[in-house]
Order: C-alpha cells, then structure tokens, then sequence
C-alpha cells in the first residue's frame, strides 16, 4: 500500500510537471508569435515611411526648382507610371496626393466674381488627374489602393505649373 | 518511531522514512518550476520593451518630418495676399496688399485646420510661433501656448530671410 501511494505520488509527480512543461511550451510559442507579429507591424509603418520619404525626395515628382524636395510638380505627378515608380522605390504601395482647397481663398475676390471663384473651387475638389482632366483637378492616384493597407499622411506642397502658384496638400502612401 | 512485531523478517520501524526525502524532492521541483516561469516572465517584458522601443523610434520619425513638412508647406503657400511667408514678412516691414498680421493670423489656422483633418490627426494640438533672431519686432503668436511647455511634444523649425533679416519660425505639436 504504501510502496502503491509513493508509486502514485510520482506519477501525479511527473504529470503535473508534464502539464507545466506543456505550458511554457505554449507560452514561448505565443510570446514569439506575439513579438513576431509586433515586429512585422513596426517593419511595414518603417517600410511606408521610407517610400513616402523617398517620394518627397524622387527626382521624378519633384518640382526641379525646389530641389530641396517635399515640392510635387503637378505635371509629373499627372504624368506618373505605377510601374516606374515601383521599380525606383519597390512595389506593393500606393499613393495619393491631394490639394486642400481653402474656400477663404474666394473670400478676397471681387462679389461678381465670388460665385465663379466658388464653383471652380468646387469643380476641382475631388477631380482626379488624368490627361484629359489636368489642370483642373486636385487628387492625384498613383498605383492600385488594396484593402488591409496601412496608411502615412504627410503635408506637403503641390507646385501647379499651368500658372506658376504653390498649393497646400497632402501626400498618403498605402503599403500593403 | 514505534515498534511492532510483525511476520516479516525482525522488526521494522513504522512511520514514513522516505517521506522526508520526497518531501525535499517536491519542493527542488517547485523552485525549478518557479525559476523557468519567472525566466519566461522576463523573456516576455524584454521583447515586448524592444518591439515597443523600435515602434517609438518610427512614430518619433513620423512626428518629425510632419511637423516639418506641415510647417515648410503652409509657409510656401500661395494665397490671394501672396506667398505666405512673404505675407509674414510684411507683418513686420509692412508693404504688401493686405493687413499682413490680421491676415496670417486667420489663415495660418484655417491651413493647419485642413492638414488636421485631411491627414486623420484632430488629436494634435499645435502652436506657431515667429520670433526676429537679428532685429527687433513683435513675436507673433499662434494657437494654444500650452503646446510649447507640453512634456511631449516635438516641433520643427525654420528660418525665413529676407535682406539680411532673419525671422525664426517654430511650430510645435502635442497629442490632445
């Protein structure tokens, strides 16, 4: 009976320690899955940064009269290729630029031609640029825009070279 | 120990000699158990510190070149009165086709207003201010001065000349 019960002790013994074994195993998987899953997420935002980064600098969508960048030339933007882009800076982003319109900017203008200033400013709000629709227009997209992309939104200026002014916008590059 | 006369060989002691011994054994294995668990413990805290250090490090990033680009972008901005930072410069040396302070005082926040929303971030607070470095002259404030003693906050900087003056321009952020 006795030589039974210690017989039995080691056995509870061994299972509980089996049992323990079995969770910490779980619990160094999960904690690797958890820090490999935290990795991952700060790699993409670092990776999304980097190509908005490069865009603002890109000798291809800057205005060569600010060479000192963060200035994206309305015609180069318009004149953009998803393929040339994704070969300079990588693939699987996407961006948009956009011209914030401030309707103030009408408030300045003679009455008989406030009307007019307003719709314009209302015509080009959300135009998208293509060939046919530059300059008037204000959303440029470059690349395809896929779901589960995570998204950086940067100010910038967009230089609108029909009549040599300076637009307040925003440059958001998606990467998937 | 007791002692009784039984039908095996001689007399054997009662109680449980091995009790003590098992006893000694249990708890070995209950310090071991405790010492792999607490290990993993600081496993744990150690990589989510280092995750979480490379995030800050990306979101540090990020902070810094919006608040430059913000600041860069809203000064270059052609409005009705002119370029924007050339508007500033007529707050203080006058000339000019409109009354140069009261104007950058409603523009300038209408401009960061639309950064704010078009960029997802109305959990940012901000705060502009331009300060002569090599004459003398007013320092223009504007926004909520509490962003400039802010803890955490992080700013951008810039110098605006013109014929050998120099204007310094600040913008700083904090989250609300």
């Amino acid at each position: 009976m006795k030589g039974q019960a210690a017989i039995t002790e080691y056995f509870v013994l061994i299972f509980l320690i089996a049992m323990i074994a079995v969770i910490a195993v779980i619990m160094v998987f999960g904690f690797q899955m958890l820090g490999t899953g935290a990795e991952k997420a700060n790699a993409r935002e670092r990776n999304a940064l980097f190509i908005a980064e490069g865009i603002l600098s890109s000798g291809a969508l800057n205005s060569p009269q600010f060479p000192k960048g963060s200035v994206l030339d309305d015609s180069r933007l318009t004149a953009a290729s998803c393929a040339d882009l994704w070969s300079l800076l990588g693939e699987g982003w996407h961006a948009e630029v956009r011209v914030l319109r401030d309707r103030s900017a009408c408030d300045g203008v003679q009455a008989w031609l406030k009307t007019k200033c307003l719709a314009d400013l209302r015509k080009a709000e959300g135009a998208v640029c293509t060939d046919q629709s530059y300059p008037s227009c204000s959303v440029w997209r470059i690349c395809e825009k896929k779901a589960g992309m995570i998204f950086f939104s940067v100010p910038v200026s967009v230089y609108r070279k029909m009549n040599g002014t300076m637009d307040l916008g925003v440059l958001t590059v998606g990467l998937e | 120990m007791k002692f009784r006369l039984g039908s095996g060989c001689g007399m054997r002691p009662h109680g449980n000699p091995g009790g003590a011994a098992s006893k000694g054994q249990t708890s070995m294995i209950a310090i071991a158990i405790a010492v792999v668990m607490l290990v993993l413990i600081m496993i744990f805290m150690l990589s989510s510190a280092l995750s979480s250090q490379a995030g800050q490090s990306t979101r540090s990033e990020y902070r810094n070149l919006f608040a430059h680009n913000a600041l860069i972008s809203v000064l270059r901005t052609d409005t009705e009165c002119g370029i924007l930072s050339d508007v500033l410069k007529g707050g203080y040396f006058g000339g000019g086709r409109c009354d140069s302070r009261k104007f950058v005082e409603s523009r300038i926040p209408a401009y960061m207003g639309l950064l704010l929303n078009a960029t997802g971030h109305t959990d940012y607070e901000w705060f502009l201010e331009a300060s002569p470095m090599n004459f003398r002259g007013e320092v223009l404030a504007i926004g909520s001065a509490a962003v400039k003693e802010a803890a955490e906050r992080w700013d951008a900087r810039t110098i605006v000349t013109w014929e050998g003056y120099q204007l310094e321009v600040k913008l700083y952020f904090k989250i609300k």
